[in-house]
This record gives C-alpha cells, structure tokens and sequence, in this order.
C-alpha cells in the first residue's frame, strides 16, 4: 500500500525522471493548480516547458468543519504540465498510473469527454476527465485558450486529485483515515492528524469570521496594485495580485457576501486582472 | 474489385460525437467515389471511442467517360473561342453546336479515360479528414490543424498495398498497422483488408462495429436480468452513450447498500445515470432495486471483482452526499429557504428567484380571478392552493439536494412538501412544474405550470429576450406550446391576454418592451398555428378562428369541428360555393332582395333557402346555452344550403345585361355570405 507521500514520490520521481522541473507549491492561497503561474503564465508563447507540482488548493466554499468524508476546502493537486503536448502523451500518463499502483490487468480506465472552462482566468481547454473503476481520478485537458488569448503552441495539463486517487489505493471511505507517512500504530501519521484541525478552523473563518469589509477592501487594493504593476510591466508580481483577488473573491462568495450581480461583476474583474497579466506576460517574452 | 480500408486513430472521441461522424465520414469518401467515378460496393463504416474505420471494394479502375463541356457562344469573338478551344486541347472541328434560349453555343466532347483508383485514394482520404465536421475540435502540439482529439495513427490500405499518403503537417505517415485494445492487447497489428482487419481486432479486443457492441451489452443485460430477477432500466441516450464509452463492452452488476434505499429514487436513479452512467434496475413489482449494471472497457483477470467494488464505493459516496443533503434538507421547512432565493439570480435583468416567487403569486391571485366563473375544477380553495404553491415552488433550489443534484429540482421539492405534511394537490404542482406537453397528472398542476410559464415568456419577452431563428435559449417556444396544449387538454376557459398583460404590470424594471403584450399573444398565436396545422386542421381555417380573436378552448373546438364537417363532400362543395359567392360579390353590401325580379327556380330555391337559414339561425342562438353543440347546429344548417348554392350556380347567371336583375342577385348572394360569415369566418 502505498501512503500520501509515497504516492507524491512516486508521481515526482516519474514525471521528473520524464524530463520535468519537479517545483515546490506556488507560496500562495490559490484555488487550483491551474492558477500558479508556473501552469496559466507559463502556458503562453511558444516556448517550450515541461513541469510537475504538488499544488495545495484552496476552495473555502467546500469546508465542511472536517465532518464530511470527501470534501475539505484545502485539497492537494499533483499538476503536470507540459508544452508542447507530446505525440505519446496518454500513453505516457497511463504508465504514471501504473507506477502508482494501478494495475491494468484488474481495472477500468476511461477517457470520458470533460470540457474545461474558468471564468475567472479566461482559459478553455477540451480534454477529458480520466476514471478508474468509475472515479475521476485525474482530469486531462490540451489548452486551447488561456487569458483570452488563442495559445500557439498547446501545453497538456494532467491534475491528479491526491485526496480522491489516495482514497482509492488505500481502499479508504474517509479522507481523514488516509495514511499519510506509510508507518503503523504509533508512529503512523493520518490525512486527519495534519488536516483536520485545519479544516474545522478553516472552515469557521470561511463561513463566519472572515472580515467582509476587509475582504472587500483588500480585493480593491489588489485590483488596484495589479494594474500599477501591468502597467509597469510586471507581470509576475502583477499576477501574485490577482491570484490574491481571486481568493478574496472565493472567500467572500463562500461568506454568502455577493448578490448575484455582484458576483457577476466582480468574476469579470478578476478576469480583467488575469487578462492584462497575459498580455505583460507575453509582451515580456516577445 | 479490390478493398479498400481506412482507419482513423483517435484519441478518445466524445461519445455524443461519434454516430455523427461516422455517417460525415462515410458520406465525404461516398461523394468523392461518384464524383470519381469509382464504381464501388459493400460499404462498411464504423466508429469506436478511439477509430473511425470505413471500408468498401472498390474497381481497380474508374468508369472512363464522356462529358459534354460548354464553351462561349459561336458569335463569341475569336480570341474567347480560341482560348476555350486551347484550354481543352481541342480544335474547332472537334466542336459541335447546339442551341440554348435560341442562343448557339460550342460543345466539346471530352473523353476521360479510366485511370487507376489507386492514384486517386491519397486525395481521397485527405479530404475525408480535412473536411470532417466536428461539433468541436482541438488543436495540439505544435500542429496547425485542429481535430475532435489529437489524431495519432492512419491505416490506409488498397488491394492489399498500403497507401502512399502522408498528413506532414502532423508527422504521420500511412501504414497498414493499427493497435489493438489500449490494455487487454496493446501490441501492433498488420492488416492486408478488412476482412483480416476485423477479425485481428476481435483477437485484440476491439469490437468496431458499434452495432455488436450493443448486441453484446443488451444480451448480457438480458442475462443479468433472468439471473437476477430485475428489470433493466435501458434509456436509448444512455445505451448510445455506453456504447461509445468502451471498445470491449463488459457489462457488470453492481449493489448498492440498503440503507441508501430510502432516499427517493430520483435521488438514487440520478446519480446513477448522470454521474456515473449507470443503469438502475427495478424489481418485478415496479421497485428500483438495490443493483445497477454498468459497463465496463476491460476484460480483468478477477472477472471484474475489484472494478465492480471500485464503482460501488464510488456511488455510495455520492449516495452518502444524497443521504446527508437529504436528511438535512427534510429537517428544515421548505419556506425557510426563501430568504436564500434572493441570492440565487434568474436573469440580471429579471432580478432573483425570489422576486419572480413574488411575481407568481400575484399572477396565481390574478388568474384565479380571471378563470373561477368558467372553468368548473377551480374551487373555493383553489385561490389558496395556487399561493401556496407559488411560494413554496421555487424554494428547493437552495437545498443541499438540488445544489447537488440540479436535474432534481421540482422533484425533490415535491419530496420536502410531502413530508412537510402539503396537500397532494400542492406536492403535484412544485413536482410537475417545469413539465413539458400536456404531461400533467391534475388540472390544478397543469394550471401552476401554465402560470409559471406565462410568466417566464412575459418576462424574457419584455427585455426584448425572444427566440430568434434556431435560437430559444429559454426555451420560450416549447414553453408556448406547452401553455396551448394544457389549455386543449383540460378544456381551459382563459383570457391569456389579461394573464400576460397582468405578468407585464407585475415587472417593475427599466426600459422594458412596450409592445409585450401584443409580442407575446403574436408568439403564442404563431405555435397555435403551427399546432393546429399538425392536427390537420386547413390553413385558411386557422388563420379565420385566430383572427377571430375567440379565446384559445374554443378555436381549438371550432376548428375540431369545423375540420370535421368541412371534409366531407357536401362541406367541400358548401366552402367552394360560398367562396364563388364571396368573389362574385366584390364589394357590394347590400342585402335588399326583391322578391319579385327572381326569375329563374334556382333563384327562388336559393332565396326561400337564405330566410329558413336566417330563422334557423336566430332560433338555435336563442334556444342553445352550449357553445359547442349551438355551434355544431349552426354549421350543419349551413351544410344544408350546400345543394341550393350548387344548382344556383350551375343554372343562374348573375353577370347578366339587365342591371336591376344582376343587383338583385348580388344582394342575395351577399345575404347568404353575411350569414355564412357569422357561422365559418373564413375571411
């Protein structure tokens, strides 16, 4: 059986044995590994990139004070990204399976048609949503467009769900339960033993403590200094600001604090931010 | 004949995109044969989640033949005639003449001669897949082309010879090699034809034809049913979409734990089918079963016991999520969620959900008011039944359970009402709501769901949201449809123009359409028509009864009988009678006739027959309370004049040279039109 961390190794060692920069999280709140620029900036242009991560994502509207067996409102990502997508690239993918502990001979994998689209960072891809014995164990998608802008060359993203696909080789119903460091009795260390406090905790500041106000003002001055610095050109610390908005924008949805118009609005403001990023962004490489 | 096979690898095609594809595929390479003139025969297409594959024997040469080119006029200056005569090699002896629209122009003969299919394959297959349409495509790589999914292999084979044909601007090069299933037989295959391509498949776990993969999942269906004693719940989407989901179909049975049955089916059958693409089952008394049957793309060496304990655990999960959503929705009542309604938007410019809740209600006190005299199921209590309805309609749109689960909606609000302890009547109403047709069990529901939908039409018509050509985002024109055909179906009595007017009032936004009202009875009276053609009712029939202005029920009962007597053959002869009459009249109008210039039998036949008609007429709208059956009277005793009218016409002129003879006819004639004209308005 393999743990929370060996499954990570696992997914490192392959993927970076492939010829991919294994990086460290982005160091910020973002809501999916899609959003660290090393896989949204990075999918611009046509140059060449390939790279793997383990993304903590944060989505407060899923918190559920630790009580839920399946949804927490931290979860953990392992992104691949890889630019231009290769010939062989399933076949590739299929072998990282494999490494993890899926064996062919006893289930049933399946590419099932899964469109992907974010509002909020302009981006649209086709691909599908990868199921084993008829769970989504990772989703597959080619980029098509990213900030408004039609990519050239096609960057492959693959996202494992660690959570989901851990459950699944551990043969475990509750997240919590997980085995994180692979040891027995005392010296085992569970999913719920790192997490779940954070979860109980998190999920109070998320539905009831997070300040409203200041969630609105540090949304405003986020806009604000993301649009100073596009204007002068820097597009990376430029897109910290909108990563930044866009969690504002996530925690304040998840306090109930957006009308529906609001809400509306303030998607298509985060979608300016990302937009004018990429166009920094590929006026830096041109 | 020599054959010819063609496969495309894909990456996983989009179940829903298959079928079509395939028949565009086949249909591209068809088209070229004939233009080609490749005599071919015994045409087999397929497609699978990751190939298109088409086949046919093909001539190993094509038809040489003849065609007759047209060339400029032959008083076409020289140099025109020069310059066609040299761009088909020919001289102008070769030519010959022929007259079109007694203009002469020069014809060539042209031979083709046969040439060798193989030559022409390359080409072929290029524009099979350049011009394939797909609903959606992708780019990938560093490739300028776009496709369904990244294309990785063509097997392109003629008479046992691979084709020389390449797509550079992919990398890839024709082979005769395929793959076989991606995990039960990975390895490469040769093929020289379809024959040994079909069957090498078969050995590596590839089922192509889409048909046997359904035979094979139905028949193991059928297999799990007698074993099991259930019935399968097969709906023909689902199959179509399980069927592009595997190259290698195994289906397999799976159970699902007891407790999650007491959750209302629609809760269990759900996620079954949406989520998971399963197929529920039922028991012989009509139960859902405790076992679903899916079906699997891998043949497992533990006979699918780890595949068929990985979907369980997968479902139970959802289950679990059903289970608690709905336990914890059922402990609120369902009105506590309308404060939450005001979050949830209906349309930016319509404001939320609960601002049209608010929006019914009035229209339910309103129709109410309009409907009570005449239509005998509203009741005294109907007023309150319709309120409650309208307020607690909307509101399980923010339960856990249809936030889930949005394809519930209306389903499970009914649910939540029937244990809050709501009356059956208001349980049916939230649960059919949103259906479509005539489908409602009860006229009270039927009433709700017409109201609502007033309401939805009025209000996207309004900010100028009407349909447009193919597009009805809002679905507005089934809508309409279904508001008629509750109207026919529960003989509703109904002035929808004060309905929608009230709808109109009850907005209260910025720059809203003036002409609403109007619009929207035009929409509606634009389906009628439609509807009422479908029922075979004549066109010149509808068009009268709708611009009659006549409330909805009685077009529909008119033109019921209307179309009823007018088919038979005296009402035939009557409509074409009393048309002749119509034209001959023009514009006169008046109807004084003297007795005395009648000269001719028919025209005192004729004149004695119009006053027993007038009498007639008087005495059943004096006597006849029922609408229907006065007007089935009516009608008959214009029938009646049908013989009068034909030996009139056959026997009398009215265009004679005497003026005051000729007057005195047309004021007859306009008599029995006015008359007519109150019974069968067809004009």
């Amino acid at each position: 059986m393999k743990s929370f961390q060996d499954i990570i190794f696992s997914l490192q060692k392959y993927w970076g044995d492939y010829g991919c920069a294994v990086l460290q999280p982005y160091d910020m709140e973002v809501g999916a590994g899609t959003f660290s620029p090393n896989t949204f900036l990075r999918a611009l242009g046509p140059k060449s990139w390939k790279a793997a991560y383990v993304q903590p994502s944060r989505r407060p509207a899923d918190g559920r004070y630790g009580e839920n067996p399946n949804r927490v409102q931290k979860h953990h990502q392992f992104q691949v990204v890889i630019k231009p997508s290769p010939d062989n690239i399933q076949d590739i993918y299929l072998k990282s399976l494999e490494v993890v502990g899926i064996d062919y001979k006893l289930h049933d994998i399946r590419f099932v048609e899964d469109d992907w689209e974010s509002p909020t960072l302009g981006a649209a891809g086709l691909g599908w949503e990868v199921w084993c014995d008829g769970m989504e164990v990772t989703q597959f998608t080619y980029f098509q467009q990213v900030g408004g802008i039609a990519c050239s060359s096609v960057t492959v993203e693959l996202t494992y769900g660690l959570e989901r696909l851990a459950m699944f080789l551990q043969s475990v119903d509750n997240v919590y339960n997980l085995n994180w460091n692979g040891k027995e009795g005392s010296e085992k260390i569970s999913y719920g033993d790192i997490c779940k406090q954070q979860e109980i905790e998190f999920s109070k500041y998320s539905f009831e403590y997070a300040d409203i106000e200041k969630l609105k003002q540090h949304f405003v001055d986020a806009e604000a200094e993301c649009r100073e610095l596009t204007n002068a050109g820097l597009a990376l610390p430029a897109y910290d600001q909108c990563m930044k908005a866009s969690h504002l924008f996530n925690l304040m949805d998840a306090r109930g604090a957006l009308s529906v118009a609001e809400r509306v609005e303030r998607i298509a403001r985060v979608r300016a931010m990302a937009k004018a990023c990429c166009e920094a962004q590929v006026k830096n490489h041109e | 004949m020599s054959n010819f096979l063609l496969e495309l690898l894909i990456e996983e095609i989009p179940s829903r995109f298959q079928a079509e594809a395939a028949s565009n595929f086949e249909k591209i390479i068809l088209d070229e044969f004939s233009r080609l003139k490749i005599p071919f025969q015994n045409i087999r297409s397929f497609v699978s989640p990751r190939r298109l594959t088409f086949s046919a024997e093909l001539a190993e040469k094509t038809l040489a033949y003849q065609e007759e080119k047209k060339g400029p006029q032959t008083v076409a200056p020289t140099e025109i005639i020069d310059k066609f005569l040299k761009s088909n090699n020919a001289s102008r002896d070769d030519c010959i003449e022929k007259t079109i629209d007694r203009k002469n122009f020069i014809f060539i003969n042209i031979y083709h001669d046969a040439i060798d299919t193989a030559a022409l394959l390359p080409d072929i297959i290029k524009k099979a897949i350049e011009n394939i349409s797909w609903k959606k495509s992708m780019k990938w790589g560093n490739y300028p082309v776009k496709f369904v999914r990244p294309l990785r292999n063509i097997l392109a084979v003629f008479n046992g010879q691979t084709i020389n044909f390449s797509m550079d601007e992919i990398h890839i090069k024709a082979s005769n090699d395929t793959v076989g299933h991606r995990f039960l037989a990975p390895a490469q295959i040769h093929v020289k034809n379809f024959e040994e391509y079909q069957e090498k498949l078969k050995n590596a776990f590839v089922i192509i034809d889409q048909n046997e993969r359904k035979s094979i999942i139905l028949e193991e269906i059928r297999r799990i049913e007698n074993i099991y004693n259930l019935s399968v719940i097969i709906t023909p989407d689902l199959l179509e979409e399980v069927i592009g989901l595997s190259e290698y179909p195994v289906p397999l049975v799976g159970k699902v734990p007891n407790n999650f049955m007491q959750l209302p089916e629609e809760a269990i059958i759900t996620p079954m089918k949406v989520h998971q693409r399963y197929f529920p089952t039922r028991t012989d008394d009509g139960k859902l079963a405790p076992y679903f049957v899916f079906v699997a793309n891998n043949q497992a060496i533990d006979n699918g016991k780890t595949i068929i304990e990985g979907n369980e655990k997968v479902l139970n999960a959802r289950l679990a999520d059903a289970l608690f959503f709905f336990e914890t929705d059922s402990k609120k009542p369902l009105e506590s969620h309308l404060e939450s309604l005001k979050k949830i938007g209906f349309h930016e410019r319509l404001g939320t959900v609960f601002d049209r809740v608010q929006r019914v209600i009035s229209l339910c006190h309103f129709a109410y008011d309009n409907l009570r005299e005449n239509n005998s199921f509203i009741t005294d209590k109907t007023k309150n039944l319709l309120i409650r309805s309208a307020t607690l309609a909307k509101c399980d749109l923010s339960s856990g359970m249809v936030c889930e689960f949005t394809e519930l909606q209306g389903i499970m609000g009914a649910h939540y009402a029937k244990i809050q302890g709501e009356s059956d009547e208001i349980c049916i109403a939230i649960r059919e709501q949103y259906s479509q047709g005539d489908d409602f069990s009860t006229p009270f529901s039927a009433l709700f769901s017409l109201i609502d939908k007033v309401e939805i039409i009025t209000g996207f018509f309004a900010i100028g949201k009407e349909p447009t050509g193919s597009k009805d985002p809002f679905a507005l024109r089934r809508a309409a449809i279904s508001i008629l055909k509750i109207i026919q179906k529960f003989k509703m009595r109904i002035d929808l123009r004060a309905l929608i007017q009230k709808a109109f009032d009850n907005m209260t936004f910025d720059n809203l359409k003036s002409d609403t009202v109007d619009n929207v009875i035009n929409f509606i009276n634009e389906r009628f028509k439609v509807l009422l053609k479908d029922n075979d009712v004549d066109y010149e029939i509808i068009t009268a009864l709708i611009n009659s202005g006549a409330d909805i029920l009685l077009i529909y009962q008119k033109s019921e009988i209307l179309n009823r007597i007018i088919k038979t053959d005296a009402g035939k002869r009557l409509i074409e009678g009393y048309k002749r009459a119509k034209n001959i009249i023009g514009d006169n109008i008046n109807t004084e006739v003297n007795k005395f210039f009648l000269s001719e039998n028919e025209e005192t036949l004729l004149y004695n027959a119009v006053l027993e008609l007038q009498e007639h007429l008087q005495y059943i709208e004096q006597t006849e309370n029922d609408i229907q059956t006065g007007f089935v009277k009516e009608l008959n005793a214009c029938v009646k004049m049908e013989k009068v009218i034909s030996q009139f016409f056959e026997k009398v002129l009215v265009n004679t040279g005497d003026s005051v003879i000729k007057q005195n006819r047309l004021n007859l004639l306009t008599k029995l039109v006015q008359l007519f004209g109150k019974v069968i308005p067809l004009w």
